[in-house]
């Protein structure tokens, strides 16, 4: 029995060596050969990866180039950076620069998009004040013929609205032509013209037409100043800014102009006393037909800037709300 | 001495109150609705005063001023303009009107105009 036992224990263990033995040839034959694949494989994984790493930076180094050289960044580290760090350094910069890139295409687009839309209103606008001519006229005619037909015998409301009449034709007569003024891109006709003379004479115009009595205008200018433009344009602008001017200060203030020669350029300030403009006005007033007056049309502004442009010379505003207004001017003075 | 003024104006009502006001200021006057019309008429009678629109059909006031200066040298010619026309106000004082008047205009002015114009004649 007991023979018997040791006989089947000496088996299984002859079996469990065996077995045991050929496992370890196993080992001994596949963890190298699994090492040795895994390896390549890696190797070979690694090798694509960096060769790929390899086009993406002389890529980048080439764009980044573009933008900076490499001697730029490294002087400007102080020559404490190596390869990676430069990389990394074009690459901000050239990340930067797009971003810039980006603000200035967008501001472009939108600069198109609002010389379109002008280009579009002022057709619009011309069409539309061209064809008002003829019954504003009609209107204008058959009320003066009732004026005269009534002349000393009508009771005096009969009179009083058929002046009413006439003086709404003329309203719209104003409306029409400041359309009609705004609407024509018209090139300006170039003369030699005194600048000075040119902002009394306008003023004068508008002292005609508005209570300018509690009115201080000061000119404040060398008493020649001439530059290359057209005279009736120009002459425009300072009425329409004058106007503004005396319509904000309610017809009492301080109206100061001041205008100054730089090489090539002249510079012209128009400041008032008025209540000034707030921040979110200040960025609309050019725009066409923005107004905050019950019976402005937005236009005199709109003219100004067109005037302005058309000359090569450009305004800005400077203004606080409660502290007044200055407008500012520049316009080359133009060959002479 | 009778001064006769021809009104060349495509709208009807702005004509009519011309015509009336100046026949009642004295004038023997005419009325054309087209700038072809107004041609034929000075062609076939004599005015000393035109007065012109510039947008007309069939013929406009500046070509009718032309062809009146050639045919009736001796009528003056007054145009009408509209507004922002002030370009062919000028082109129509080069090419020899007597004078210009935007619209829209005074009648009050207009015939002082006429007047100054039949002054003139009888000098
Ligand atoms: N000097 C100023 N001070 C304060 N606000 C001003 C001044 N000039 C213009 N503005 C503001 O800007 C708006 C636009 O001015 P703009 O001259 O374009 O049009 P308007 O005067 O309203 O009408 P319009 O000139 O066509 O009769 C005005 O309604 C006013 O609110
Ligand atoms: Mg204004």
């Amino acid at each position: 029995m007991i023979v018997i036992a040791d006989d089947l224990d000496r088996d299984a263990r002859n079996n469990a060596e065996s077995g045991i033995s050929s496992s370890q040839t196993a080992i001994l034959v596949f963890v190298p050969l699994f090492l040795l694949i895994g390896l390549s494989t890696l190797l070979y994984i690694s090798s694509s990866v960096v060769r790929r790493l390899k086009t993406l930076t002389t890529s980048v180094e080439q764009i980044g180039e573009h933008f900076v050289p490499s001697e730029e960044v490294m002087r400007e580290s102080g020559g404490h950076m190596d390869e990676v760090d430069v990389l990394v350094e074009k690459t901000r910069i050239v990340n930067n620069k797009l971003n810039d890139w980006e603000q200035e295409l967008h501001e472009k687009n939108e600069e198109l998009i609002r010389s379109k839309k002008l280009a579009a209103i002022g057709t619009l606008a011309s069409g539309v004040a061209h064809e008002l001519n003829n019954p504003i006229n009609n209107i204008t005619i058959s009320a003066q013929v009732l004026q005269r037909k009534i002349a000393g015998d009508a009771p005096p409301e009969v009179t009083q609205i058929v002046d009413e009449i006439i003086g709404q034709t003329l309203r719209v007569k104003g409306i029409v032509s400041n359309l009609l003024e705004f609407a024509r891109e018209r090139e300006p006709q170039l003369s030699t013209v005194q600048l000075p003379e040119v902002v009394r004479n306008a003023y004068e115009q508008v002292i005609r037409s508005t209570d300018t009595m509690d009115v201080e205008f000061t000119l404040d200018t060398r008493d020649e100043i001439s530059i290359r433009a057209d005279a009736g344009q120009l002459e425009r602008v300072f009425i329409n800014l004058f106007s503004n001017a005396v319509a904000v200060m309610e017809g009492k203030g301080r109206l100061t102009v001041k205008m100054e020669e730089e090489d090539g350029s002249v510079v012209i300030w128009v400041s008032d006393t008025g209540k000034g403009l707030s921040r979110e006005d200040q960025e609309k007033i050019f725009d066409p037909f923005f107004t905050r007056r019950e019976k402005g049309t937005g236009l005199g502004l709109a003219i100004v800037m067109n005037i302005i442009r058309q000359h090569g010379g450009g305004i800005t505003v400077v203004s606080e709300k409660g502290m007044g207004t200055v407008f500012e001017i520049h316009l080359p003075k133009g060959a002479d | 001495m009778t001064f006769r003024v021809l009104v060349a104006e495509d709208e009807e009502i702005a004509r009519k109150h011309i015509l009336d006001t100046l026949e009642a200021e004295g004038y023997e006057v005419e009325g054309a609705d087209n700038g072809l019309d107004a041609l034929r008429e000075i062609e076939a009678d004599e005015f000393d005063l035109l007065i012109a629109d510039i947008k007309m059909p069939k013929m406009d006031g500046l070509e009718l001023l032309e062809r009146v200066r050639q045919v009736s040298p001796g009528t003056k010619v007054i145009v009408v303009t509209g507004y922002g026309s002030i370009n062919s106000a000028v082109t129509a004082m080069k090419e020899g009107a007597y004078d210009y008047l935007p619209k829209p205009f005074d009648l009050d002015e207009l015939v002082l105009k006429i007047n100054k114009a039949r002054e003139r004649k009888s000098l």
